[in-house]
């Protein structure tokens, strides 16, 4: 992860449409040459928080920066280094991918002469360039998804914002796309992506989770997963008949700070420990005590994001409603 | 030095020329979508001239022809019935023999008639008493421009029946005054001879023949033609009043017997005689129509002929379709960016809304000049005249649709 200076800050912001509807006390800083992911639950606010840092909205109270700039008064040098890849399809539907691309490259003032090898890249990249005369109202979900990515990034901006740009896409071009992100944020770019699919926050160096129009944590995703679960977890196999009483070994011992049987696999125990590394041989220590035990296989055990961010919003809906 | 020369050279002229791109972006991508539309670029070109079509089949400039009937007064019409029907039949279509006024006005109600009118009972002598007798023209109409021809063309009869009545009425007095000719030659006949001795005179004849003068000019005083008001009927009046004053006293002087004391009047009666004389000759043989409508319009058209309305109007509503073409196309264009969500991406991005939209205009006005182009070339082919010069057909347009695409935006 890059640690050079944040490239967007948002301080105490809040822009409220109605009582109860917009984002509130947003604060974030976001480094140059990241990916910062924004999860959360339709309606959260998400699209929202791109559009004050886009300068579509503006906030009523805090401030938003981004290249040091104000966005809702960008200038046009920063308007050159941002690209925006919108939440829908917003291209021409008459004109051909080839089209749609220097119109994007037109309007960003690409030159004529340095357009057409930069055209010939971008389309290489999202790997449209087989259907570069194709008509706009011809292609896939996907390849207008991949258009649209293109057309963002036609001007080669230091920034990029993504409104959802997986959403209603299969899970293998998702896939592909996080590839394009993460190749970008190699580049040295930086990239703010909001998306609806918990389980992509993996492949983001930061994840900020919203909930309700407010930003509830802001970290790295292993940070988000401890925050979650209390520490990391191990997978142990034992026999089934075994596990009550292997189940009785591990609550007995303070190393391990909870325990769990699965009940569609009762011989699997998930045990919560500060540091997977640390608490893994001390397993295999607790379990010989106990000879008639036998420990069929203990690894560190990476649960899935949407169970970390089922936990997060669980914490959240505790502390809202439970303040003390 | 020669690479930093170039570097400064990009940073110096890239910016000058960057909102031009932006600009052009619009003007190429506009262009690039509607020729993709060739369905929308023949319903384009073909429209205006369905329009015209249909304008053609529902827009009549003719005269309407309207039917209508008389009503005359009880006491019969003043003005010869013959001369009245000519003159209604003129600009009407006389559908019936004169009818009661409730009986037509029911038919006009029941839309069997589409004008009724009203003759005024006693013109000459409403006229004489110094009114001004009403035709009055009853219409059922919705038609506005039923409306506008029905009050003119009565407003052309009433012109025509009122010169009718001029006419008959100046023939009448013309008759009278070659008949107060006819007496004044006789009676100046009589006082000539009394000027040059009074025993050739008989006194009898004199007197009969003055008492005649008198009753004539008498009748002249009282026709409509001498009660103007204009400077020579006054003096003409004032002549034939004196000349009634010196018959009068000269007939008394016949019947006293002592008419050799009024010789100085009797020059002086001749004299006043030949001045009457000289001025009812004036009168008495011009032609009627020359006195009732002295002036006449004579019209004359350089060209020839006009064009008929409906030839003459198609290159106006051309003009008004291609333009009004543009101002769709072009607020259609900033509507369709709004619903499809790309205004999002340009307040983004760095191109601002004025280049947006001239950019569009651009594009239009362009398209609009190929359009006006094809019916001017349509327009040349079927024969249809422009007057003035086609180039203002795509000049217009290009002006006018400026301020409402901002309006629009």
């Amino acid at each position: 992860m890059n640690t050079s200076r944040p490239i967007i800050t948002m301080q105490d912001v809040d822009l409220e449409f109605s009582p109860g509807t917009g984002v509130f006390d947003m604060h974030m800083a976001v480094n140059s040459g990241t990916i910062f992911g924004l999860i959360g639950p339709s309606g959260c606010g998400k699209t929202t928080t791109v559009r004050l840092l886009t300068g579509l909205h503006a906030p009523q109270r805090g401030v938003v920066r981004v290249l040091d700039d104000t966005p809702h008064r960008f200038k046009t040098r920063s308007r050159k280094a941002i690209g925006y890849v919108t939440q829908q399809f917003v291209l021409y539907p008459n004109l051909t991918v080839g089209e749609n691309l220097n119109f994007a490259a037109s309007i960003y003032g690409v030159g004529y002469f340095s357009r057409r090898k930069r055209l010939r890249e971008v389309l290489d990249f999202v790997e449209l360039r087989d259907a570069q005369h194709r008509l706009g109202n011809k292609l896939s979900g996907g390849m207008q998804r991949r258009l649209s990515l293109a057309c963002a990034l036609v001007h080669n901006p230091r920034l990029l914002f993504a409104d959802e740009p997986t959403a209603g896409i299969d899970p293998v071009l998702r896939a592909k796309f996080w590839e394009h992100f993460r190749q970008l944020r190699d580049e040295g770019r930086t990239l703010f992506i909001t998306t609806q699919y918990i389980g992509e926050a993996v492949y983001c160096d930061l994840v900020g989770v919203m909930r309700e129009g407010r930003l509830l944590h802001v970290d790295t995703p292993d940070n988000l997963r401890r925050k979650a679960l209390g520490g990391e977890t191990i997978k142990v196999g034992v026999p089934p008949e075994q596990s009550f009483e292997a189940v009785r070994r591990f609550t007995s011992h303070q190393a391990f700070q909870e325990v769990r049987r699965v009940p569609r696999a009762p011989g699997e125990l998930y045990l919560t420990v500060e540091e997977s590394g640390a608490a893994m041989p001390l397993v295999f220590e607790t379990m010989r005590i106990d000879p008639e035990i036998t420990v069929l296989h203990a690894e560190p055990y990476v649960p899935p994001f949407d169970d970390v961010f089922i936990a997060l919003m669980e914490q959240s809906a505790n502390t809202y409603s439970n303040p003390t | 030095m020669r690479f930093q020369s170039h570097i400064y050279t990009t940073k110096l002229i890239k910016p000058m020329f960057e909102p031009l791109i932006r600009l052009s972006s619009f003007l190429t991508k506009e262009i690039a979508e509607v020729v993709r539309q060739p369905r929308l670029i023949l319903s384009l070109i073909l429209g205006p001239f369905l329009v015209l079509l249909l304008f053609g089949v529902g827009y009549s400039g003719d005269r309407p022809l309207l039917r209508t009937a008389m009503v005359l007064p009880e006491s019969g019409s003043e003005i010869d019935p013959d001369v009245l029907r000519q003159l209604v039949g003129t600009n009407f279509t006389l559908v019936e023999e004169p009818l009661a006024e409730e009986q037509a006005l029911d038919m006009l109600r029941n839309n069997a008639l589409d004008v009724v009118q009203v003759l005024p009972s006693d013109i000459r002598q409403r006229v004489l008493a110094g009114e001004q007798p009403s035709i009055r023209f009853y219409s059922n109409s919705i038609n506005p421009l039923d409306e506008q021809w029905i009050q003119y063309l009565a407003y052309a009869e009433v012109n025509e029946i009122n010169k009718a009545i001029l006419l008959q009425s100046t023939g009448e007095t013309q008759a009278e005054a070659r008949a107060a000719r006819d007496e004044i030659a006789a009676t100046r006949e009589q006082l000539l001879a009394l000027e040059s001795g009074l025993a050739q005179s008989d006194p009898q004849e004199l007197q009969a023949s003055v008492r005649r003068l008198r009753d004539t000019t008498g009748l002249l005083l009282a026709s409509p033609f001498l009660l103007r008001d204009d400077a020579e009927a006054a003096d003409l009046r004032a002549e034939l009043q004196q000349l009634q004053s010196d018959l009068t006293t000269i007939d008394e002087s016949i019947s006293n017997g002592d008419l050799d004391q009024q010789q100085q009047r009797i020059v002086a009666t001749r004299q006043r005689l030949d001045t009457v004389d000289e001025q009812l000759a004036l009168f008495a043989d011009l032609p009627p129509q020359a006195i009732v409508s002295p002036l006449q319009p004579a019209y004359e058209n350089l060209r020839g002929a006009p064009y008929d309305l409906m030839t003459f109007y198609i290159p106006a509503v051309l003009a008004l379709l291609v333009q009004h073409i543009a101002v769709a196309l072009g607020s259609l264009s900033i509507v369709r960016e709004r619903l499809l969500g790309t205004m999002e991406y340009f307040r983004v991005a760095p191109v601002s809304m004025f280049q947006m939209v001239v950019g569009k205009y651009l594009a239009y006005t362009l398209f609009v000049a190929v359009i006006a182009g094809v019916l001017l070339a349509l327009m040349q082919v079927l024969n249809i005249p422009f007057a003035g010069s086609p180039g203002c057909l795509p000049g217009y347009c290009f002006c006018s649709r400026w301020p409402r695409s901002v309006w629009a935006f």
